[in-house]
């Protein structure tokens, strides 16, 4: 699907087609949130998905060039950018929660801002359109950049450490966050080579050095200013006790990882749990979250030439495999899928996985409904869709993960070839293994 | 705009290469490595070491109350025979009668026998003719110091609750009892008891009025239009399935006394004697769990009635005496006056005491010593901090309990350490995590964690035993090329011109 094939006419079309929209969304939103309850909700939700979707235009606009075609022109880039507008916001995946004000578009937004800022290596690049990833480091770009940590990065991992805090999974975020930091978010999926840190760090070790610990006295002191905060109102605690508050503090975050609440949700945890017996329980609560944990390192080995795509493989995973997922989990996957556009010719079936995902997200309220409301289905019903749910994002996962090993064999640019011509060679004996 | 494209060789690729794939299996057999001492720790049963050669050599232990009975001199025909019997029915008691002129001086601390013109008790003295006959003697002072435990009280708990209800069996069909003057009724009739009773047991009184509850069977018709109820009736006259007679707001246990109204279709309702004919009382008691008193109300009835004090006179006092036979109270040999008003004498309260301590060593150490030989026989059976914490909770009340001698407790601290010692011992039998594995054999272990484990680990063994096979071709490969050139060079050298060797080395490392 290739973007630049659109009129310049069309695009603007899009453009003012989608803004209009949004108003329109933001408009509907705002009466049924008067209509439902008081209004001051609704002025945060507009916060919400305002913040969502300059997040996205940011992000977009600075971050993801370099499909492999080189030159940037202005028309292909506002196209793209009102394509991924459009996307975001016709989401039903990302209205829905922002319609329930559900915290997790909150949640979102705050991811989306962390990569955003790890993705913000350098403005002075992106200010020249025609600029190529050499390895030459002339004068200019040195005196721009200084040796001291940018302070994005730690914009970034402030981001990401409150959105750690909000819950416990992203932390399987936080190792590619950091390549992301160290290297460039253009795409690399073309040209495949081991990790390297981008150019501006001369001395990568000793940087490594001296910014690790300023990243992790960050970590310390974003903890800290979140426990001290929240307990500032009673503030003649004496210091041992306020240790201990702090400790109790951060052990709570990892609650969720004892599975509390066994609610019905879009996810595979809750059925498992409730059919298990006592004394397996703790064991597979480890062997649950151990899974999670499991994907980071092979596919951050994968994909060590391209950190962001390893980013958008695993937020795939945590709407699949977290404890207590949403929907704006799975919105913020195909929201993330829409900027990685050069990987969409080399998707082996796309049109399956969107099918699974809308066959399963219209039983689930259905099914719900019929076992929680009516009384006359069980909880297998519900539980199926949900599994079918799953098999959708799994099947994303994997041709995500296809197609971008798939676009490394390609030799020379094909991103402009329409899609129905495409042929896929199979013929050849491809071992994409893991 | 078609372009370009070629295929480039998937083996030049970057993450095609061997060891990144090493390194991706690799990561996966670490975790799956270091996730074997959590599966360990997580499902290994907590059995924490019980006691159980100080709980066997505890329940061999007798326990042995020393009894001082001061009887005057007048009776000391009696007394050899006296101490031989008290030993006889009561093992607990270590009974020592001390014959004296003048018993005066125990009559504030201990029991005394005192000669007088009829059988009478008062406080902790008996007075006694010294004409009686030993026969009557003996029994009479047998039943005061070691009564026989009545099978129908109920068993010990430090804590009870008194629930008192007033049952409309049908308020429909006429005249019904809204309401009852509990409060006075109580305090004339239950207070006196419960306060008596107040170092055995922490009473609890809850009361309600019901207006309908009907009873599960039909009361025979009698001939002269009453209504009869068999024996057999009475067991099962307490509909439990439809009457909720007591709240479950805690989990002490229950004595309920029910003062049942039948409805007026089946008015007067009388008890029948096993031989049919009509008893004279209209109450019973249910071993172990309370009483009734049907309360057959005088025609023709005005439609609502509240009940007073003195109308419900009659019923309260059957009420209390049910309650201390429900309590064990023993009761005073028939041919024994009280001299004071009182219903319950000081002696009488000791002596109960005394049971409910030696039935409640007896108990605990009959628990102890069943938690001990089902935890050692069973393997599976998990015993957590909880439950060995009570048990050495209780093995502690008894040890404290058995050396009352040298640290001279009253009657009344011990009986709250044997009550300690019976609650704690029952609290660890009766622990619900103590249950959970019993019926869990290992092969219910391998159904568990063969569906999900065998399915994800196929791919991963076929991986890894793929690339092990791989690197050990290699590894033969190398050794075998690593051989070659160095014959070659030998071959090469009389030639010794440096082209030629660099050429042939150049092209045997392009071919390797």
């Amino acid at each position: 699907m290739a973007v630049s094939e659109w009129d310049e006419k069309v695009s603007m079309k899009v453009e003012f087609f989608a803004t209009l929209l949004f108003i329109s969304r933001s408009i509907t939103s705002v009466s049924l949130s008067y209509l439902t309850s008081s209004a001051k909700i609704s002025f945060r939700q507009l916060c919400t998905l305002a913040w969502t979707y300059l997040r996205l235009m940011h992000w977009l606009e600075y971050g993801r060039h370099g499909n492999g075609n080189k030159t940037l022109s202005s028309e292909s880039t506002e196209s793209k950018s009102s394509l991924l507008i459009i996307i975001y916001t016709l989401n039903p995946l990302i209205i829905l929660p922002s319609l329930a004000r559900s915290t997790s578009s909150v949640d979102n937004a705050v991811l989306l801002t962390a990569i955003c800022l790890a993705c913000e290596w350098s403005t002075s690049e992106v200010a020249s359109p025609a600029h190529k990833e050499t390895e030459v480091s002339s004068p200019s770009l040195t005196d721009k950049v200084d040796q001291a940590t940018p302070p994005f990065a730690l914009g970034a991992l402030f981001f990401l450490a409150l959105r750690t805090h909000l819950s416990i999974d992203a932390l399987i975020l936080v190792p590619p966050m950091f390549m992301l930091i160290f290297s460039s978010p253009a795409s690399r999926l073309r040209r495949p080579g081991p990790f390297k840190y981008a150019q501006k760090y001369d001395r990568p070790y000793s940087f490594l050095r001296q910014d690790f610990v300023e990243i992790s006295l960050f970590h310390i002191t974003m903890d800290g200013t979140c426990c001290v905060s929240f307990y500032f109102r009673a503030s003649v605690i004496p210091l041992m006790r306020l240790s201990r508050y702090l400790f109790d503090f951060l052990i709570q975050k990892t609650n969720s990882l004892t599975l509390p609440s066994l609610t019905p949700n879009p996810g595979v945890w809750w059925y498992f749990f409730t059919e298990m017996f006592d004394h397996f329980r703790p064991f597979f609560l480890m062997v649950f979250s151990l899974h999670l944990l499991l994907y980071v390192a092979p596919i951050c080995i994968k994909f060590q030439h391209d950190p962001l795509y390893s980013i958008f493989i695993l937020i795939g995973i945590l709407a699949t495999l977290k404890p207590y997922p949403t929907l704006s989990d799975h919105g913020l996957f195909v929201g993330m899928w829409v900027v990685m556009s050069e990987v969409h010719p080399y998707l082996r079936h796309p049109l399956p996985t969107l099918l699974t995902l809308l066959h399963s997200s219209l039983l689930q309220p259905l099914f719900a409904h019929l076992w929680l409301t009516h009384g006359t289905g069980n909880a297998n019903f519900y539980y199926a869709s949900t599994l079918v749910g799953a098999c959708a994002g799994g099947l994303g996962i994997v041709d995500s993960i296809w197609a971008g090993l798939r676009i490394a064999v390609e030799k020379g640019r094909v991103e402009t070839k329409p899609w129905r011509k495409r042929r896929l060679s199979r013929n050849n004996n491809l071992e994409m293994c893991m | 705009m078609d372009g370009q494209s070629g295929f480039r060789d998937p083996s030049t690729i970057h993450f095609q290469q061997d060891f990144i794939r090493r390194y991706i299996i690799g990561s996966y057999w670490l975790i799956i490595v270091l996730a074997l001492p959590l599966w360990w720790q997580t499902t290994s049963i907590e059995r924490l070491p019980l006691p159980t050669s100080e709980v066997y050599l505890q329940a061999t232990k007798k326990f042995q109350l020393p009894l001082e009975l001061c009887a005057d001199s007048a009776f000391s025909g009696h007394v050899p025979a006296m101490q031989d019997l008290i030993r006889q029915s009561a093992s607990y008691l270590d009974a020592k009668i001390i014959l004296g002129r003048d018993c005066s001086m125990y009559q504030f601390s201990g029991y005394a026998v005192l000669p007088g013109t009829q059988l009478a008790i008062q406080d902790k003295t008996l007075y006694c003719s010294p004409d009686l006959p030993v026969d009557n003697f003996t029994s009479v002072l047998l039943s005061l110091v070691a009564p026989p435990m009545d099978r129908r009280a109920a068993q010990y708990a430090p804590r009870y609750r008194l629930s008192f209800t007033l049952l409309n069996e049908d308020a429909s069909a006429g005249q019904v009892i809204i309401s009852w003057d509990i409060q006075k009724a109580i305090i004339q009739h239950i207070s006196p008891i419960t306060s008596a009773l107040g170092t055995l047991h922490n009473f609890t009184i809850e009361s309600q009025v019901q207006f309908h509850a009907p009873l599960a069977f039909e009361p025979q018709p009698l001939s002269d239009g009453t209504y009869g109820l068999t024996p057999e009736d009475l067991t099962v006259f307490i509909n439990s399935a439809e009457w909720t007679l007591s709240s479950s707001s805690s989990n002490d246990p229950v004595l309920h006394f029910v003062l049942f109204v039948p409805s007026t279709k089946r008015r007067p309702l009388v008890i029948l004697n096993s031989d049919g004919s009509s008893s004279n009382s209209s109450a019973f008691l249910i071993p172990q769990w309370g009483g009734v008193v049907i309360l057959n109300l005088p025609p023709p009835p005005p439609t609502m009635q509240f009940l007073e004090a003195s109308e419900l006179r009659s019923s309260f006092s059957t009420f209390s005496r049910q309650l201390l036979t429900l309590l064990g109270y023993p009761r005073l040999h028939p041919s024994i006056s009280s001299l004071r008003k009182t219903a319950l004498t000081p002696w009488q309260i000791d002596s109960l005491l005394r049971q409910r301590m030696h039935e409640n060593i007896v108990r605990s150490h009959d628990t102890l010593r069943s938690t001990v030989t089902l935890v050692s026989q069973i393997e599976g059976m998990p015993v957590d901090d909880k439950v060995h914490s009570q048990v050495q909770g209780s093995l502690k009340a008894l040890h404290e309990l058995f050396d009352f001698a040298r640290t001279h407790l009253t009657l009344e601290e011990m009986l709250t350490l044997s009550a300690r010692a019976l609650t704690l011992s029952s609290k660890a039998f009766f622990h619900p995590g103590m249950l959970a594995l019993l019926y869990f054999p290992a092969e219910h272990k391998y159904a568990v964690y063969t569906p999900l484990f065998a399915t994800a680990m196929i791919p991963m063994l076929a991986a890894a035993l793929r690339e092990l096979a791989a690197w050990r071709k290699e590894r033969k490969a190398r050794a075998a090329a690593a051989v070659i050139p160095e014959g070659d060079k030998n071959v090469n050298e009389p030639n010794s011109s440096d082209t030629a060797v660099s050429a042939d080395t150049d092209a045997m490392d392009a071919g390797r």
